[in-house]
């Protein structure tokens, strides 16, 4: 070995001596956060005291204010926006970014850092904000999650201001008939849409709004009655729910109101309470336009209100539309009268038909059987009312509903129809 | 009059009146040191000019009617050396052995690494880095190594060429990547000291080793019988990409029973270089084992390699480089546990190996044939996420810019300005979202079950350019007679690609899933949509697992070309040809819920026949004065790059896909006496009907508007056909000796490198089957070619002592940086409904360019000489005046708010020049 050979062999003993500690690139995965905790200074409920409607409010003291998160933006129907409340009350903090679920989902306890932020509200909605992404953690301090609050259980009546921005339950509650099983939102074309709660002990109702970018838009409303679960806001002078997960909600029991539990024993409708020229919107009938968007609508003539549906002067191609009654119990036998006039006569549009197995919402999924009766037919003048006969319903048994049916279209299905009086006994 | 007659009657008449005989001067160059022969010097008569063979051989043809011949030999190892010769009669002339002392080395050494930047990739889909070092270098021509050098680091370019226009080789085959046509220098950085032995030239005088593109060709011979023996060690320091490096290299020179042997090593690092939060961790590799089968035959083997892996810099807006108080401000570093990581790391590695073989037939003939196979890994990382918020500090959302004015923003732009952790990543944060993330995924791979866990919502991905590539080449060179040569080639090469991206992090989750988060939200009615690949839906991703896109370019190319010189005592003629057949196709390995059609499987194959022509001469019309003319045309076939709309989702080809033509044209000009050497050049080129698509990422919160349509989220595609580029400008050198120790040096290039078409633009995404627009006319014509200096200016003072020591200084002024326009801001619809002249309409429609710079560079150097034992030291310093505003290019943002027509909305991104930095390098030789 000559020595060129021995210095090479030394240099690149060298070399790998030296080489491997060069350049760091490990990295361990970091623990996991700190607990941060504050002392707050003040309630939820003293900061919402501090602001004034219609006005905005620049904190200027070191305010700290504790909560816990009820509401995140993980289905979507929050946007940009958490509720959070403590013993006293509730409050938005809004935010100039998304995916905020990530950082503070529901359950976990933060502290906010008031100085610098403002107070004020969206239509009577109090508001903390705007916390922006670079000054996220100078704002607010991020303590333990699983701290799931429990709803407070009151009743429609009960509600106040008091409660915005807080999870609230209310039992033996239901969607209106129209909004009961229908989507929350639109999801195509990103619509937000308000759907009635009533509750079945009383005559409230309260709004759920539910925003078209939710994850559930697309998701029914449930049919049947019983606890609902959301965050109290309110718009105006309007109390209104937000849902933060349909999973919460357990209304699967028995619709109560009209028709609920076995049916009724009997009905007589006149309709004298219909308003002139509006849809019928009687509680627990069921008012659907099938086809296109015409639905039987009151009308009063010498001062007698009674049902109409036409399709004359329609714009939709074909109309059909029906006007369903209550439940009807159905275990003894039963009998069915009503009046019916026709005009202009062009088509036969009318038909009645019951259904035993129909839930009072999902109109579709039933089975109809039309029933005979005499009906205003072509020979009739022109709005005269005619005694459909008894109509015996002793061949059906559990809960039936009757559906009073109209087709038409603009062209040769003009005629109008009308019904009254209806009585089942 | 009657001395133009004269010279005519010279030129088109051989053996009119000078009766021209020929000389013949030969002679051996060897080392000074060891007496061995040195090959590939260059040997220049300044009429005529050739390299020494391997045994450091040369013959020169020259006219008789000289009477003094002063000849330059040169070679990069070695100290350059000037002779002149007197001719006494018209005979051979034998030099014997001509000696020639080895030179510093280290000076090319220094000045290379300090020339050397790192392209970062604009907004394109390649996040593979291209170094672009030395582009041209060990030329002893001053216009090419000034360019290379002092003109490199701004982003200087040879007459605006980009590098697919200059073909480089190693050992005889060609390296630039099949698939876009540009040459990776990365392949082989670090090993300097093995690739030293080089030689370029510029533009379109005739190359007896390629039928070079109209760039010109560089050659690169790391052959061990081609390495002078030694054993070299160096370690250097700078403050560029890296901090530190050593290198060391052994050739043996020729060995018993003709072998020869040279191997070379290397390693660069940083823990931080530059721009804060770039790491550098670089080995290389190198081994060349040459054997003589007697004296006509070679054959090498050579391989070759250099891991390199290295964290990235972004372009900064005006806004973030004001906020941080840096023009290197970088966001895709963070802390991580207190340590800082990069976010964006580079890991390259692509060894090649060439098998050569040369053989030495008849009298001076050569039949070289080479063999390459080059493969590896090419990828870059970056964050990917889901369901979770732009994990990025310099989302524009995040920015005072996008905030009304008001108490937030005053207090955001504070945060900005004084907290570290708001400007830079927050790896620990991502780590903590990860930690708490858990999510049940039904139907999970498709089988049915329910995996649970923490889904990552952050993920660190690697999206990889891996390729495989064959080459073969056979050339041929031999004079034919006196007046004759010929050289032609033949060659195929084989390209495939691997593209996907895989994932590289979890970040602290269990898992990632393979959905498309852009398809799911615009198609929620087709749960399919949804799906990368249909093949394995709903997979549940782990480290490794390649998820997103997968598919391979698959590209071949057949060539072949013969060049012609014929040379007459005051006049060359060349004339040359080539042509080539070009086949790709695309082999999909995901089956795309979105494009279940052309996603998965091979595509139609794509088949383009080109050729080219060139030819021009040269005249000699003393020994002081040259004037050359070359033209050529030639056609060139769409690189795959530039092929399909949106490779990474289906096999869809640019509509109206047909080859690019050029057309270029130069005029030379040289005068050489023995203390001045002028040169000027002035060239002429035209593309017609380029193709080009570029790819930005679309991340906007709720899509942007293209005209009528919403473009969805992800990536979207630009394809541009009939491209049109006008490059026209003029070169000038002027090299003074006034004494022997000093050397006045002046260079200029001017040139002026336009759009002169107006392009048709197609628009697509990734995300969406929908042509979004479609014969789009982008009025393009006039703006000028982004991305470098189109003027660039040096004055440069050498001082060569006597004692082994030298300093050069380079006073160097720039002009013409344009920025990179977004096409799409050239359009009526981007103006429309703005009057014509108003500021607004001026904004949309302007083209932004830095402003000129002036820079200042030092070179020194001495060496020391102990016994047999070498020592050299070097120092370079780039840019003494630390002017850190020159900014050396950038663009305007593909992205642009068509409903608030404002540009500002989406600010121009800028690279600037580095500020003040240093080479320092230390070497030691025996």
């Amino acid at each position: 070995m000559n020595i060129s050979h021995k210095i090479l062999l030394s240099v690149l003993a060298v070399f790998a001596l030296a080489f491997p500690s060069c350049v760091d690139l490990q990295f361990d995965e970091p623990p996991a956060a700190d607990v941060c905790t504050l002392d707050a200074t003040h309630t939820i409920a003293d900061l919402k005291a501090m602001h004034t409607l219609g006005q905005t409010e620049l904190i200027s003291e070191d305010i700290v204010i504790r909560g816990v998160v009820v509401a995140d933006d993980r289905t979507g129907n929050w946007y940009r926006s958490i509720e959070i409340q403590d013993e006293t009350a509730g409050i938005q903090l809004r935010f100039g970014i998304t995916d905020l679920y990530n950082n503070f989902p529901i359950g976990r306890e933060i502290w906010v850092r008031c100085n610098g932020l403002e107070l004020s509200d969206y239509n009577g909605l109090i508001q903390l904000g705007t916390i922006e992404e670079a000054v996220l953690d100078d704002f607010i301090c991020r303590g333990d999650g699983g701290k799931d609050i429990q709803p407070t259980v009151v009743s429609m009546a009960d509600l106040t201001t008091d409660m915005v921005s807080t999870l609230i339950q209310l039992d033996e509650v239901q969607f209106e008939l129209a909004d009961a099983g229908q989507p929350f939102a639109d999801p195509v074309n990103l619509q937000a849409i308000n759907r009635v709660l009533e509750d079945c002990n009383s005559q409230h109702t309260v709004l759920v709004r539910t925003s078209g970018y939710s994850d559930f838009a697309g998701q029914k409303t449930p049919v049947g009655s019983g606890t609902f679960i959301g965050i109290l806001s309110v718009y105006g002078d309007e109390f209104q729910f937000l849902v933060r997960d349909p999973e919460e909600l357990a209304m699967d029991n028995e619709r109560c109101g009209p028709g609920s539990g076995t049916g009724l024993t009997s009905l007589q409708e006149d309709f004298q309470t219909g308003v002139n020229n509006e849809d019928i919107d009687f509680e627990g009938w069921l008012n659907l336009a099938v086809k296109g968007t015409r639905r039987w609508q009151a009308k009063e003539f010498d001062n007698n209100v009674y049902a109409q549906a036409t399709a004359y002067n329609s714009s939709d191609a074909e109309n059909e539309c029906w006007l369903i009654t209550p439940a009807i119990d159905l275990s003894e036998p039963r009998t069915l009268n009503f009046e019916s006039a026709q005009a202009y006569w062009n088509h036969d549009g009318l038909s009645v038909w019951i259904s035993t197995d129909f839930d009072g919402v999902n109109f579709d999924d039933a089975t109809w059987t039309q029933l005979s009766c005499t009906l205003a037919g072509e020979n009739d003048p022109y709005h005269e009312w005619v005694p459909s006969g008894a109509v015996d319903l002793s061949g059906f048994s559990g809960k039936g509903y009757i559906g009073f049916r109209y087709v038409g279209d603009p062209v040769n299905g003009t005629t109008s129809y009308r019904i009254d009086n209806v009585n089942i006994q | 009059m009657n001395k133009l007659l004269f010279l005519l009657a010279a030129i088109l008449l051989p053996g009119f009146g000078l009766r021209a005989q020929l000389l013949l001067v030969q002679g051996t160059v060897k080392d000074a040191g060891t007496g061995r022969g040195i090959p590939n010097a260059h040997v220049d008569a300044q009429l005529a000019d050739t390299y020494t063979d391997e045994n450091g051989r040369f013959e020169l043809e020259l006219a008789a009617d000289l009477t003094d011949i002063r000849l330059t030999i040169f070679h990069p190892d070695y100290e350059q050396l000037q002779k002149t010769v007197t001719v006494k009669e018209f005979e051979v002339i034998d030099l014997g052995d001509i000696l020639l002392k080895p030179a510093d080395a280290d000076e090319e050494d220094t000045r290379l690494e300090l020339g050397t930047i790192t392209l970062e990739d604009l907004e394109s889909q390649e996040e593979s880095s291209q170094e672009v070092s030395g582009l041209l270098t060990a030329s002893r021509d001053l216009f090419v190594s000034t360019a290379a050098y002092t003109f490199g680091s701004a982003r200087f370019r040879i007459r605006g060429y980009d590098s697919e226009n200059t073909t480089i080789y190693l050992n005889g085959v060609p390296v630039n990547r099949l698939e876009n046509g540009r040459p990776y220098w990365s392949a082989w950085g670090g090993l300097n000291d093995v690739t030293r032995n080089r030689h370029t030239q510029v533009g379109l005088a005739p190359m007896d080793y390629s039928f070079n593109g109209i760039g010109g060709a560089t050659t690169i011979d790391t052959r061990a019988l081609s390495q002078r023996k030694q054993l070299r060690v160096s370690y250097s320091s700078s403050n560029r990409s890296y901090r530190n490096r050593l290198m060391a290299t052994w050739s043996s020179g020729p060995l018993k029973n003709g072998w020869a042997v040279s191997v070379s090593g290397s390693r660069r690092w940083a823990q931080e270089g530059y721009v804060e939060g770039t790491f550098y961790d670089a080995w290389s590799y190198f081994l060349s084992i040459d054997k003589k089968f007697g004296e006509s035959q070679r054959l090498n083997l050579t391989v070759l390699g250099a891991p390199i892996r290295r964290g990235r810099s972004t372009a900064a807006i005006a806004e973030l480089y004001q906020l941080t108080g840096t023009h290197y401000y970088n966001s895709y570093w963070g802390f991580q546990n207190g340590k800082k990581r990069n976010s964006r790391v580079s890991t390259i590695h692509q060894p090649i190996a060439i098998l050569r073989h040369d053989w030495n037939f008849g009298k001076n003939g050569l039949l070289t044939t080479a063999v390459s196979f080059q493969t590896g890994r090419n990828g870059s990382t970056a964050l990917d996420w889901y369901d979770a918020r732009d994990p990025r500090p310099n989302y524009y959302r995040y920015l005072p810019s996008f905030l009304d004015d008001g108490p937030m923003k005053e207090l955001v732009t504070q945060a900005w300005i004084n907290d570290q952790t708001v400007q830079q990543l927050d790896w620990d944060e991502l780590y903590q979202v990860n930690y708490e993330s858990y999510e049940e995924i039904e139907n999970a791979n498709g089988t049915g079950e329910t995996v649970a866990g923490r889904r990552s919502k952050y993920i660190l991905e690697e999206r990889r350019y891996d390729s495989k590539e064959l080459n073969f080449q056979s050339l041929f060179q031999m004079p034919f007679g006196k007046r004759l040569d010929v050289s032609a080639a033949l060659g195929y090469r084989m390209y495939q690609g691997d593209n996907y991206k895989l994932v590289n992090d979890l970040l602290g989750g269990e898992f990632y899933v393979d959905i498309n988060r852009f398809a799911e939200r615009d198609f929620p009615d087709n749960p399919d949509a949804a799906q990368n690949d249909l093949n394995n839906p709903n997979r549940i991703l782990k480290v490794g697992d390649r998820f997103g896109y997968d598919y391979n370019p698959n590209i071949h190319k057949a060539y072949s070309w013969a060049q012609l010189v014929y040379h007459l005592p005051r006049i060359d003629f060349s004339l040359g040809a080539q042509v080539s057949n070009t086949r790709f196709w695309r082999e999909g390995d995901m089956k795309s819920g979105l494009f279940p059609d052309n996603s998965f499987g091979k595509s139609e194959v794509q088949s383009f026949l080109n050729y080219g022509v060139k030819g021009g001469l040269l005249l000699k019309i003393n020994n002081r004065n040259y004037l050359s003319a070359y033209g050529a045309y030639l056609t060139r076939a769409p690189f795959f790059r530039n092929a399909y709309l949106s490779p990474r989702t289906r096999d869809q080809i640019v509509e109206g896909l047909s080859s690019e033509e050029i057309t270029s044209g130069e005029l030379n000009y040289i005068y050489r006496a023995p203390a001045l050497k002028f040169r000027a050049t002035g060239f002429y080129t035209k593309f017609r009907n380029g193709t080009r698509v570029m790819s930005f990422f679309n991340d906007e919160e709720i899509a942007s508007d293209i005209g009528d349509e919403t473009i969805s989220l992800g990536f979207v595609n630009f394809a541009l056909t009939k491209i049109g580029k006008r490059h026209m400008g003029a070169e000038i050198a002027v090299e003074w000796h006034p004494t022997s120790f000093l050397e006045l040096d002046a260079v200029a290039a001017i040139g002026q490198y336009i759009y002169d078409t107006r392009p048709t633009a197609t628009i697509v995404t990734d995300n969406n089957p929908s042509v979004f627009v479609k014969d789009r006319t982008i009025y393009l014509q006039n703006y000028y070619l982004p991305g470098m200096p189109q003027s660039a200016y040096t004055l440069g003072l050498r001082y060569n002592s006597k004692k082994y020591w030298f300093a050069t200084f380079n006073l160097n002024y720039f002009d013409g940086v344009w920025l990179d326009v977004n096409p799409n801001r050239r359009t009526e619809e981007a103006v429309s409904t703005l009057r014509p002249g108003s500021d607004a309409w001026k904004a949309i429609l302007g083209q932004d360019r830095g402003e000129p710079a002036v820079t200042l560079d030092f070179f020194g150097g001495k060496s020391f000489k102990f016994g047999d034992y070498f020592i050299y030291l070097n120092l370079g310093v780039s840019n003494i005046l630390d002017n850190q505003n020159f900014i050396t290019g950038g663009y305007e943002q593909l992205r642009f708010d068509f409903a608030s027509q404002d540009p500002g909305r989406f600010p121009n991104r800028y690279y600037f020049y580095y500020g003040r930095t240093y080479f320092l390098n230390i070497s030691f030789r025996m």
